[in-house]
């Protein structure tokens, strides 16, 4: 018999005024899941998209009241500083964006209010906690969090074969991300013993532990699982795929959250456990991250699909971005979040203007969707335009300020010929975002716009479908609801004035970053 | 002893594993999976890791491998069309089989390279220094009191982690009808809440909306 | 036994996933083969675990084995979500034809 009285144990403290921004995502996330259930359908359709918005403020919120703080919490699982802070802010408004942009989707319907946003709220906090994980549990198990919601999101529009079969290749090459990363992170816990950040670097800066093989092949395959995660080329070959069949709110919020919170990692664990391998990872990362902006660029060349284009767009944007990574030093990690925040409004502006067009024609996301647009509906024609020139990297956007701080900061970091390939990639894209703006402002609308022409001249054989409820689905979208969906219109207009204000006038932008990159103990 | 249990309990492992790999049929497949697991656990065992070859027995080679067994029931042979079409459309890893194998034992040369060839004395050792005790290294009193102090967050997000994937579970496989039905169609006013259905209202006369 | 023997299955195994993840086409059998690559993980994990003496990494093995557990529901759920996508005669579509 073993006395249990013996064992005196004491818990560890729990900062609970840090912990709320997590607290209030994943009490949120509860709280939808039960108010889901109740019967009224108005209280399933209205009122669980707004608490949802509600759990997302007071997140904000409690975010914003976190300021300033420097501490570690929950026996130093988590760090709670500027660089965790201003990702949580962007990860909000991209979670934000997105409950607007689902407000009246198929997929949130189909899957049932409630449990569609309970998902996507614990994805929030999944990513809201990788980004201030500071030791490999935590960041194995944020990264899950973040996923699972995800793989279930992806595949919501069940009626809608490419939907589940999107959802289930993000659920394997995802899983296959994850179990790569793992087995790094085994190798590193060999190799140092621990599984805290600041012992591992601790343990990497004395010796010839940093150089021994042990501890390199574990950083690659760590490189490995995040670049699977964060669609790096050449671990990107899913991302068109998948980004192409998942409903087009959650697109968006897989193209901006997710590699938000995989730059997160990428930033803490690499320029904080990983610092005294960096000559090791530095120029690997550096030769990725350039395949990664042609691979990107070049894929998206000629491809008719919106979604298919922004998913190897995004692929580009994710190889800017690494390369405030590979410099690893306070300029890199402000650029890189600087770029995030950037490329949350441009992409959102995009996505939005795809959902509206989606709901109003059936052209779906091709981008014939979009023409003559900017004579029919300006005020859906204005963000597309800005969204897209802003990705290009045009003057007076917010990409182009992006842009101009991550080739900064390679230039400094001793890495010039990737700022070169920044700019290469640039040209490139112009190739691909130009003849968006063009089919907009120049193109004829084709003939069947209109709702309610779309649904007579659909190509429906017979009366058979009628009756199998096989139009159902174009009634539901482009009918009533058509003429109104005023939450799409202002993420739209709002995420396009964003991208305006923040490339004429920066300056709270680089406030909000600056205490990002003092966090980290770089120089 | 102990090495000729190691030798049993390795080739069992990867037995299994290959037999998973290879096998055509997806319910032997899982079998091989339930003998690679035991195996495993028995090395698990053998690194003095008592409450993890337990869990692992309990909670994987019982539960999880029964969930299996079920849906290899249900789907049957018509798993192998849902592959086929994954792949058709642009392909979970495209790749020849060959290519595929190459690649995998590319991976497992790097992999045994980097482990045996570092340059940490301890790999070639038994382990630290170990005492039997009741709180001694691997038992459930040691495990319990690492997850409920130093991992208490990953302890608590996991947990909410299966809260999380029975709700994805549920949305995925639960049979539609229930709650997205036709009359889902109609609009959506703050009113409904007030008139229960099968009061006899006027919407209801009307056939707008079905009691 | 020495842990390096332990770390030399494990390689194994987890390559054996990988192998099995490229080149199997049955979804099903590609979902075992990711099991795989997390046991071989987690038998990393612990043997590393016995190395050092310190409970992390049997923490995170345990860790590992809930996540498995959720990738798993969710996996068989969509095999399962698409399987009956393709039922030729749906239930659900029986009674829908009836009106």
């Amino acid at each position: 018999m073993i006395p249990l009285a013996t064992a005196h144990l004491k818990g560890p403290h729990i900062d609970f005024a840090g912990l709320s921004p997590l607290i209030a995502l994943l009490g949120g996330s509860v709280l939808v899941l039960i108010v889901g259930l109740l019967g009224s359908r108005w209280i399933r359709a209205q009122a669980v998209p707004s608490l949802s918005l509600g759990a997302l403020g007071a997140a904000l919120g409690l975010t914003i009241w976190q300021w300033n703080a420097q501490k570690s919490i929950v026996s130093g699982a988590l760090r709670i500083d500027d660089l965790a802070l201003v990702l949580n802010l962007v990860l909000i408004a991209g979670a934000a964006c997105t409950v607007l942009l689902a407000w009246r989707s198929l997929a949130a319907r189909e899957a049932a209010h409630g449990e569609f946003h309970a998902l996507l709220l614990s994805s929030v906090a999944g990513m809201s906690l990788l980004a201030a994980a500071q030791n490999t549990v935590a960041l194995f198990v944020g990264l899950e969090l973040l996923s699972i919601p995800l793989y279930v999101l992806c595949a919501t529009e069940l009626k809608r074969e490419h939907s589940l079969e999107s959802g289930l290749k993000y659920l394997i090459v995802g899983s296959v991300g994850s179990a790569t990363l793992l087995y790094g992170l085994a190798m590193i816990y060999g190799a140092t013993g621990t599984t805290d950040f600041a012992g591992i670097a601790s343990a990497l800066s004395n010796g010839s532990l940093a150089t021994d093989p042990l501890t390199l092949t574990g950083v690659a395959l760590c490189v490995a699982g995040l670049c699977f995660k964060s669609s790096i080329a050449p671990f990107h070959q899913w991302t068109p795929d998948v980004y192409e069949g998942a409903p087009t709110p959650v697109t968006a919020f897989m193209a901006v959250t997710t590699k938000v919170a995989a730059f997160g990692v990428f930033l803490r664990f690499f320029d904080v456990a990983l610092i005294d391998t960096q000559v090791s990872w530095g120029p690997a990362l550096a030769v990725l991250a350039t395949i990664t902006i042609l691979v990107g660029n070049v894929g998206a060349l000629g491809q008719s699909s919106l979604k298919r284009m922004l998913a190897y767009s995004s692929v580009a944007q994710a190889g800017y971005m690494l390369a405030g990574v590979v410099v690893s030093t306070q300029l890199g990690v402000r650029a890189t979040v600087f770029y995030l925040a950037a490329y949350l409004f441009m992409n959102m502006a995009a996505f939005a203007v795809i959902v509206a067009r989606e709901r109003q024609t059936d052209l779906g996301d091709s981008i014939g969707a979009l023409a003559g647009l900017g004579r029919e509906r300006p005020l859906l024609a204005w963000p597309m335009t800005i969204s897209m020139l802003a990705l290009a990297g045009i003057p007076a956007t917010a990409g182009f300020m992006g842009k101009f701080y991550l080739i900064d900061a390679a230039v400094s970091g001793g890495y010039t010929w990737l700022g070169v390939a920044i700019v290469v990639g640039s040209m490139i894209s112009l190739g691909y975002y130009l003849p968006v703006i063009a089919a907009m402002w120049m193109r004829e609308a084709p003939a069947a716009t209109s709702p309610n022409d779309a649904s007579v001249l659909a190509p429906t054989p017979g009366p058979l479908p009628a009756l199998a409820g096989g139009s159902s689905e174009l009634d539901e979208d482009g009918g009533p609801l058509s003429g109104s969906q005023p939450e799409v219109l202002v993420v739209a207009v709002l995420a396009g004035a964003a991208t305006i204000f923040f490339g004429v006038i920066p300056q709270p932008l680089f406030d909000l970053v600056h205490g990002a990159g003092s966090g980290l103990g770089l120089f | 002893m102990s090495s000729v249990l190691f030798f049993l309990a390795a080739i069992g492992v990867i037995t299994g594993a290959t037999g998973v790999v290879v096998l055509r049929n997806p319910f032997y497949s899982v079998l091989a999976l339930v003998i690679h697991l035991v195996s495993l656990a028995v090395l698990f065992l053998l690194l003095r890791a008592e409450f993890v070859a337990a869990v692992q027995v309990v909670v994987y080679a019982g539960a999880v491998m029964v969930l299996y067994v079920f849906v290899v029931a249900y789907v049957g042979g018509e798993s192998d069309s849902i592959g086929e079409r994954l792949r058709s459309r642009g392909a979970v890893g495209s790749g020849l089989r060959l290519g595929g194998a190459i690649l995998g034992g590319a991976v497992c040369v790097e992999l045994l390279i980097a482990l045996l060839g570092t340059g940490l004395e301890a790999i070639n050792g038994y382990g630290a220094g170990y005492s039997p005790g009741p709180q001694a290294y691997g038992t459930p009193a040691y495990i319990g009191k690492l997850l409920l102090t130093r991992f208490l967050l990953a302890f608590e997000v996991a947990s909410f982690l299966l809260l999380i994937a029975a709700v994805g579970g549920v949305v995925l496989a639960r049979r539609r009808g229930g709650l997205e039905d036709e009359d889902e169609r109609d609009l959506l006013t703050p009113l409904e809440m007030l008139r229960p259905r099968g009061t006899g209202t006027m919407a209801e006369g009307v056939g707008r909306r079905s009691p | 036994m020495s842990i390096a023997w332990y770390l030399a299955v494990s390689a194994i195994v987890f390559s054996l996933g990988a192998i099995g993840v490229m080149t199997r086409r049955n979804p099903l059998v590609v979902l075992l083969c990711l099991e795989l690559m997390l046991n071989g993980a987690n038998l990393a994990l612990i043997a590393f675990s016995r190395m050092w003496g310190n409970g992390d990494g049997q923490i995170l093995a345990i860790v590992v084995m809930t996540v498995a557990a959720c990738e798993v529901c969710i996996g068989l759920g969509m095999i399962v979500a698409i399987y009956r996508r393709h039922l030729p005669i749906d239930v659900d579509e029986l009674r829908e034809l009836q009106g």
